[in-house]
């Protein structure tokens, strides 16, 4: 299903919502709508990002599950390739965001 | 016989190999070159000659000992260096103001109020308007309660942390909120602020306009005055906060320059301020016909600037510093960003700087023991032959369709030499402050890079804007795209394309600012020095005297500099090209080829 609003889409599973807090904070301060979604079975987190990336409408998806966050370029870079190293979850979030935005990313 | 000519440039080791049959003919085998290892005409370079000698061997398969003979060129006594000083410095020394451009500010406008820690809310009691301070222990939740339960007049917001657009969404009554303010703690509290958020596009408006300030704070013409520097680093800047202090404030210092007293061969001495600016310098350079020597005026910036280019070039040459005398300068005007002192969130500030490039003439270099050295190590026969800018001139007429009188302009790393070959044989020659390495210090200090060879590679190589993971458009607007994604370090960067290589530039400055500030400061050097060389060496003084001008040298190969030279070069009627060596060389290897060719002439003598 695709989505109408231009937003970067989250699957998260439960048990997660402090670090999705986290990661939403990071994708407000740089201004870009997002839409989160729960998901009720035990799902990998990249898959879970791939699937949200598909269905957002910029292409840009991310997934949450226990502690691993994973961020998902659709139509670009398939999940897992695109490689921010050890950043916290809020910079993740920034760069999800900052992707859509196309300001570099921040590594730090 | 099979013999070598070999140049030991500033830079560059260049080789040429050359066989002699019986009937006398000479053919061209091989060349090859490496870095110049040490300071030139040191034992130093034989490491350098060895490894270029080699690379030029291995090529046609020959073995040192096969070579008959070694010539080196007698290389020109001249060495170069280079130093740039700011003359002017920002100084906030009452910690009142704060100007930056934070990723993500939030709201829009201008809020004049108390500066007060948000711990301290609850104890206001007047409706006085209220510029809350944020300090880095509370989250935007805990911000955004505080402030929404809060019967303080809250009109604006600075915080330490980077929340600004997540306070403000939680925000009922919606204010200014400036962000990313490290220094939080040095703000002060209790004073009256005005903070600015720029709206959408633009740029602060009331607090980079000294009127503006001075409606704020009910400043007195006088006290207006004293805002401009305030309002001056302002400028361009998306928010701001602007704190009044009782004492202090922003100062613009003004370093005393001091002056240079340029000493010319007929023993004129004329002094000149360094606040004149580069273009006084140079035309007093001009007028005093030949220079004996520069000195800068004690206890000055230029007079440090100086002693110490001379204390380097003594420890490089190995002869002392007194006994050094300055031939050449060459002065270029620059604004370059230094970060303020005392600033809150990192602000940086235009300075006014000068940049100096200065020729030193030592005592003829040791050349003849470097040779007696080589031979040793070798084994094989080694001759010091020829002047450097005759062998140049005597390489650079290889160049097809070039004629006598032939000029040269040697783009080379630490000097711009020329030369002239009259048809009766006269060879004319000079050395010039300034060039591929002076252009390396200025790309570095005006893009505030601190990093050399990140400005070497700037200086040589095209830039590109990265558009997305797998394509990037090239300064000329070719674009160019990838199978496999790119490094995300490179997303959105403005990057170097150095052949299949991608280097990131961490910099906020687009690709027009970079590449501007590049062909500028190319045009600065080369151009400059293009017309003084070409001036003193042209006959009667005069550059429509000369027809023909081939350009060699290192700094020759870069992909800009010999078209801004020929584009000037045009406006006076002259021939000038890239020269083309022995017309497979380029502009390389004119000296070594040179120091080949010229072995026949002098046999036959």
């Amino acid at each position: 299903m695709r989505r109408a609003r231009p937003s970067i889409l989250i699957y998260t599973q439960k048990d997660s919502d402090a670090i999705l807090k986290e990661v939403l904070a990071g994708i407000e301060e740089e201004g870009v709508l997002f839409e989160v979604q729960k998901m009720e079975d035990e799902i990998e987190v990249k898959i879970l990002a791939n699937m949200a990336s598909k269905n957002s409408i910029l292409g840009v998806g991310m997934g949450i599950s226990h502690d691993e966050v994973a961020v998902s370029f659709y139509k670009q870079v398939e999940y897992g390739m695109v490689d921010f190293g050890d950043i916290c979850y809020r910079s993740k979030g920034q760069n999800a965001a900052r992707y859509v935005k196309l300001h570099p990313f921040i590594f730090e | 016989m099979i013999l070598a000519g070999i140049d030991v440039g500033n830079s560059t080791t260049e080789v040429c190999i050359g066989r002699i049959n019986s009937s006398g003919s000479l053919s061209f085998l091989s060349s090859g070159e490496s870095e110049t290892t040490g300071t030139k005409g040191t034992s130093m370079n034989i490491k350098g000659i060895k490894r270029s000698l080699e690379s030029a061997l291995e090529k046609i398969g020959l073995s040192m000992n096969e070579l008959n003979l070694i010539r080196i060129n007698e290389a020109t006594p001249v060495i170069g260096d280079t130093a740039m000083e700011t003359i002017t410095e920002t100084i906030i020394s009452e910690s009142t103001m704060i100007g930056h451009n934070p990723d993500t500010p939030a709201g829009e406008g201008i809020a004049v109020g108390l500066t007060t820690w948000i711990d301290q809310l609850d104890k206001v009691e007047s409706t006085k308007p209220l510029l809350v301070v944020v300090p880095c222990e509370y989250d935007y939740e805990k911000v955004g309660i505080i402030l929404n339960t809060s019967k303080a007049n809250i009109v604006g917001v600075i915080l330490q942390k980077d929340e600004a657009v997540l306070v403000h969404n939680r925000l009922i009554h919606k204010v200014p909120i400036i962000d990313e303010v490290s220094r939080i703690h040095e703000l002060h509290i209790g004073k009256i602020a005005a903070i600015e958020v720029a709206g959408k596009g633009s740029n602060v408006k009331v607090l980079s306009n000294p009127y503006g300030i001075a409606k704020i704070f009910d400043l007195d013409s006088e006290e207006t005055r004293q805002v401009i520097p305030i309002a001056k680093s302002l400028i361009g800047k998306k928010s701001a906060v602007v704190v009044r202090t009782i004492r202090g404030g922003v100062k613009e210092k003004m370093l005393k320059a001091g002056s240079l007293s340029i000493q010319s061969e007929a023993g004129q001495i004329r002094t000149i301020n360094i606040d004149a600016g580069a273009k006084a310098i140079m035309s007093e350079v001009v007028a005093s016909g030949g220079i004996k020597d520069v000195e800068g005026e004690k206890g000055t910036y230029i007079g440090d600037m100086l002693y110490r280019m001379k204390e380097n070039l003594s420890s490089l040459s190995n002869e002392s510093s007194n006994q050094l005398h300055i031939k050449d300068l060459l002065a270029i005007d620059t604004f370059v960003p230094v970060k303020v002192k005392g600033a809150l969130a990192g602000e940086v500030a235009m300075e006014k700087a000068v940049a100096i490039a200065a020729m030193v003439k030592t005592n003829k270099l040791p050349m003849k023991k470097l040779a007696a050295l080589l031979e040793h190590q070798l084994k094989v026969p080694v001759m010091v032959a020829g002047v450097e800018a005759v062998m140049a001139t005597v390489g650079a007429l290889t160049t097809k369709g070039s004629q006598m009188p032939l000029a040269i302009l040697d783009l080379g790393g630490g000097s711009t030499d020329a030369a002239i070959l009259t048809e009766d044989g006269t060879v004319k020659s000079i050395h010039l402050a300034g060039a591929g390495a002076f252009i390396t210090m200025m790309i570095n200090e005006e893009l505030c890079l601190e990093n050399k060879s990140i400005a070497e590679l700037i200086k040589k190589y095209p830039l590109a804007k990265v558009n997305s993971l797998y394509h990037m458009t090239m300064e000329n607007g070719e674009v160019l795209f990838f199978e496999k994604p790119l490094d995300p370090k490179l997303f959105s960067r403005v990057v170097i394309v150095k052949e299949n290589e991608y280097i990131p530039i961490m910099t906020n400055l687009s690709l027009e600012q970079i590449a501007m500030v590049r062909k500028e400061i190319k045009k600065k050097v080369f151009v400059t020095n293009a017309i003084r060389a070409l001036n003193q060496i042209a006959p009667e003084n005069n550059l429509k005297k000369i027809p023909n001008v081939v350009l060699v040298g290192g700094s020759a190969l870069d992909y800009e500099i010999p078209e801004f030279i020929l584009q000037e070069l045009a406006k006076y009627n002259i021939v000038a090209g890239r020269a083309d060596i022995r017309s497979m060389m380029g502009p390389r290897n004119a000296v070594a080829t040179g120091l080949v060719m010229s072995y026949i002439s002098e046999a036959k003598i």
